[in-house]
């Protein structure tokens, strides 16, 4: 919007860009300078600054300590959870805009709006369940509650992408003798790649950030994720590096890819914004 | 975009049913939503209908970890009102939820301004700006927090206190919640600067020129055109920003190290449940943010429809 508006705006626009830079990778910048440091160096160096950087601390993470254990675990639990989520919010956004289910608008907005229900407020009821279910420790009991997390805003992406397609090639199909499946899979699925994208981004974001659930139904570090695993563990100070490095090296990969679809990302959401414009 | 539903609903005119072949009937129909509908209601409404529905009941008992309990009808919620810390932790709840969704508004829209059109290496600076959010949160606040409590400490507050003994004291009262402050909106200005910036991509350009043309200054144009058709978005971004903030206990958790120096509702809940194992009490104080959370959906409900009519 600045450029049109001026030589004075267009001033504005890059210093704010470069304050958000800088307010954007500021605590990243401080992460990787922490994992950087030596023992000696954890305790009275610098705070902003490495005199000697080794990558000591990454070795230990990946050699010593549970990090591996917990690194599968939480790959299991995103993969489970995004399966799940992105299928169940493809099929309520499919029956919500094109099947005669009664009511469907209010349910839209009945599922849209369960987003706002906190974790806080459900984790001690749910914690029983999981404990009269014996699931306890058992991965099981986040696959099945992660998903709560995400389907709210995941199924109203889809529902407003479905609801915005021309309903015109449609009715050419049916006109063609297509069934509702052949339609489903022939026209609406090959639309809606950057849609599902953009939900399996969004899930990977909630699940990667929940740590209540984690911590409370899986107590036995053996079991733990990482989110509960690190955010678990006692800290020494001379320790720091570790946990900072371990924090880094888990994030690596989410960053990278879900950095990666960045694109897709904001095309899918486009897409399910647009309409409404 | 009701038009869009209603042709998508109303068979095209011309198109009489025999050439399409019999539709299927509407009961069936509704059938298939349903089902197709299952997963989704089972994982979402069945799994907050239930646990609501149980710790309500559990309130109004006195069930610790090791033993059921009786019904002691009102009594946790007695005691909680009449507890002091359940005050100070709802303030602190409000106060949190309030200047970190307003934080991450104001950055958010300052984002998606200034990215909104084209400038050699956008997409760069895009994806350094999307950074914080997708660094999974539960590491960057376990970092943070161990990282940004020394420097703080050293730089900040101990040399404040060779100034003046009471200003360190403030200050060090008010960092904890300062510092789950920032490191929400630093996550949230990320996440929410990019559904702005898409609800912005949706603005007609032409818009802009019809404006320009007018004379219009830019602020008026901001006013007048970008901010009603962003409304949309923006109350997306309020709706989605509020949920996270307020079930951003894992935020407030690992960001004083689990010993809980600022409380929230969510927190005295843990503290109740995990720490002491009473269950009737973590319960009622769990369920004390329900009639916020009611509020807000309701409000948010009211604004989408005005806003879609």
């Amino acid at each position: 919007v600045g450029a049109r508006l001026g030589p004075g705006w267009g001033t504005l626009r890059a210093a704010t860009l470069v304050v958000l830079v800088a307010f954007s990778l500021g605590p990243i910048y401080w992460m990787v300078v922490e994992s950087l440091k030596d023992d000696r160096e954890q305790v009275s160096g610098a705070p902003l600054w490495v005199a000697r950087p080794t990558l000591k601390a990454y070795r230990e993470v990946l050699v010593e300590g549970a990090f591996g254990r917990w690194a599968t675990n939480t790959m299991l639990v995103l993969a489970a959870v995004t399966i799940v989520t992105v299928l169940s919010s493809l099929l309520a956004g499919y029956a919500l805009s094109h099947l005669d289910v009664p009511g469907r608008r209010r349910i839209a907005r009945l599922l849209l709006l369960s987003y706002m229900v906190p974790q806080t407020l459900l984790f001690v009821p749910l914690y029983l369940t999981v404990l009269a279910l014996d699931l306890e420790n058992n991965l099981l009991s986040l696959i099945v509650t992660y998903p709560m997390l995400a389907i709210p805003f995941c199924s109203w992406l889809f529902w407003t992408h479905f609801r915005a397609l021309p309903p015109q090639v449609e009715e050419a199909a049916m006109v063609e003798g297509g069934s509702r499946w052949q339609i489903f899979r022939q026209i609406l699925l090959p639309m809606s790649g950057p849609v599902m994208i953009a939900a399996a981004v969004f899930t990977v974001g909630v699940v990667t950030s929940e740590f209540l659930y984690a911590s409370v139904f899986l107590p036995d570090p053996d079991h733990q994720t990482l989110a509960a695993g690190l955010g678990l563990s006692e800290v020494g100070l001379d320790e720091l590096a570790g946990v900072v490095a371990g924090a880094n090296l888990g994030a690596l990969p989410v960053v990278v890819l879900c950095g990666a679809f960045a694109p897709q990302y904001v095309r899918g959401l486009t897409a399910a914004m647009l309409e409404g414009a | 975009m009701d038009r869009t539903l209603r042709l998508a609903i109303r068979p095209t005119p011309g198109l009489s049913d025999s050439a399409v072949g019999p539709r299927p009937s509407c009961a069936s129909d509704a059938l298939l939503g349903w089902l197709l509908l299952l997963p989704a209601f089972v994982l979402v409404f069945v799994l907050i209908a239930y646990p609501l529905a149980y710790e309500a009941f559990l309130s109004l008992t006195d069930a610790r970890v090791e033993q059921p309990g009786r019904l002691i009808w009102l009594q946790n919620y007695l005691d909680l009102i009449a507890d002091r810390r359940f005050w100070g932790a709802a303030a602190t709840t409000l106060v949190y939820a309030a200047v970190a969704t307003a934080g991450k508004l104001l950055l958010g829209t300052a984002m998606a301004l200034s990215l909104a059109r084209p400038f050699p290496g956008r997409p760069i600076v895009f994806v350094v700006l999307l950074l914080p959010w997708l660094y999974p949160a539960v590491l960057s606040a376990t970092a943070l927090h161990l990282i940004l409590n020394p420097i703080v400490y050293n730089r900040v507050i101990l040399p404040l206190e060779l100034v003046s003994h009471g200003l360190s004291i403030s200050t060090e009262s008010l960092w904890p919640l300062a510092r789950i402050i920032f490191i929400d909106v630093w996550r949230g200005t990320s996440f929410v600067g990019v559904f702005l910036l898409v609800g912005l991509n949706a603005i007609p350009s032409e818009l802009f020129d019809v404006a320009a043309l007018e004379g219009r200054n830019s602020w008026l144009v901001f006013r007048l055109v970008t901010l009603p058709l962003l409304g949309r978005a923006l109350l997306l971004a309020v709706l989605l920003s509020v949920g996270a903030t307020l079930s951003n206990f894992s935020n407030l958790y690992l960001s004083t190290g689990g010993r809980e120096v600022t409380e929230t509702l969510g927190s005295l809940a843990y503290q109740a449940a995990i720490t002491r194992g009473d269950l009737g009490r973590a319960a009622a104080t769990a369920l004390s943010v329900l009639p916020l959370v009611v509020a807000l959906m309701l409000a948010l409900a009211r604004l989408l429809d005005r806003e879609e009519t």
